[in-house]
């Protein structure tokens, strides 16, 4: 090897650490993405519905403002932002029988869906290794779905939550949608007195 | 069988430059793909599949230009495998590491490892353009050490030749000339 070739050489050395160091930092975002897209999901327990807060219902022609309270946990390494969560709320007491398989049949419990989108609330930042409860709230209006809402047992609401979170990963300014976050308690819910 | 170890030292730093050049290229390939997860972007694809794999290929080529054809043909194939697997290796690091369990898990789409698979299809003509191109222009450019000698050598012994044949066409001429008796 003659000198000029040994100069292309080092130089092509140094291009090559340059690159794999590149590459080392990509692929390493790369997992920090897959393992917050995995980790901040329901069933890994770091997304929960801690709450629902259903106002006593003195009548069907009031406004009902239903809130939920959602519990996030971000155990990863990069910090998310949540931008959206919406839900939908479904009402039974103890003498309903849930036919998942009967659209029509859940109709008859089916309340409202509604959410919110947020583009520039801080407090909807849910930083690494940190924890967050993030309210979203629907409003009903129409009597018929207050009267289905007020459906309680015993005193108590029984509602079924179904809830969609929609986060963007901040350093890579990528956006996930998670789906399947769902409440469900069989002892029922207290009205809430805000 | 003994090997040299001159033949050992010009192999081992093929392999040295073949890695070098599937580790650029593997880099800026993944980054291309994704450059979402990258500190800087790398600009379109295209450039990683036509523009990177001539450039680096024909930098290999120019520093393994001591080798013959058959040889050079060899890395620029070897380039091409050690970099695809590099750049697979890292789209599948999170599932060969744990982080995910299953395929679907990724952080890449199925489309984009197709797109992936597709692409690297194209690299290997463009790398063996380039190598070939490379070892051409090395030998012209940058020719090795013991090349240098050699030619030298070469040279010198051809004017030697030369000076021998002149010398001895210009004998004739004079004894020619040269009156008899």
């Amino acid at each position: 090897m003659n000198k000029y070739a040994a100069v292309i050489g080092i130089a092509f050395i140094l291009v090559t650490v340059f690159s794999a160091a590149t590459l080392a930092l990509t692929v390493d975002m790369y997992g920090a993405f897959a393992e917050t897209k995995n980790k901040i999901t329901p069933w890994e327990g770091n997304v929960r519905i801690e709450e629902v807060r259903i106002p006593p219902i003195s009548g069907t022609d009031e406004e009902v403002r239903v809130t939920i309270i959602l519990n996030v946990s971000n155990p990863t390494r990069l910090d998310i932002w949540v931008y959206n969560i919406e839900f939908s709320i479904h009402m039974f007491n103890k003498s309903t029988m849930i036919d998942v398989g009967n659209s029509q049949a859940q109709d008859q419990f089916y309340v409202l869906s509604g959410g919110f989108f947020t583009y520039d609330n801080p407090d909807y930042l849910v930083p690494s290794g940190g924890n967050a409860l993030l309210e979203s709230s629907l409003t009903v209006t129409s009597s018929l779905k207050i009267a289905i809402l007020n459906n309680t047992d015993g005193g108590k609401y029984r509602p079924l939550v179904l809830a969609d979170m929609r986060y963007e990963v901040v350093d890579v300014d990528k956006r996930v949608v998670l789906r399947g976050i769902s409440y469900f308690d069989p002892s029922g819910v207290d009205p809430y007195v805000g | 069988m003994s090997v040299d170890r001159q033949s050992v030292y010009r192999a081992s730093l093929a392999l040295l430059w073949t890695f070098c050049g599937a580790t650029t290229m593997a880099s800026f390939f993944f980054i291309s793909f994704f450059p979402e997860y990258s500190p800087f972007g790398v600009g379109e694809i295209g450039f990683s599949i036509m523009f990177l794999p001539i450039t680096v290929s024909f930098v290999v080529g120019l520093l393994v230009n001591e080798f013959d054809v058959p040889a050079v043909v060899l890395i620029s194939i070897l380039l091409v495998v050690i970099s695809v697997v590099i750049a697979f290796l890292a789209v599948y690091s999170p599932q060969v590491s744990g982080i995910v369990v299953d395929a679907g898990d990724l952080p890449s789409s199925d489309e984009q490892r197709m797109s992936m698979v597709f692409s690297a299809l194209f690299i290997l003509p463009l790398t063996l353009i380039g190598t070939v191109l490379g070892k051409a222009v090395g030998a012209v450019v940058l020719p090795s050490e013991e090349e240098l000698i050699e030619r030298r050598w070469l040279i010198e012994r051809t004017r030697k030749w030369h000076e021998a044949l002149a010398a001895r066409d210009e004998e004739p001429e004079e004894s020619e000339s040269r009156p008899e008796g």
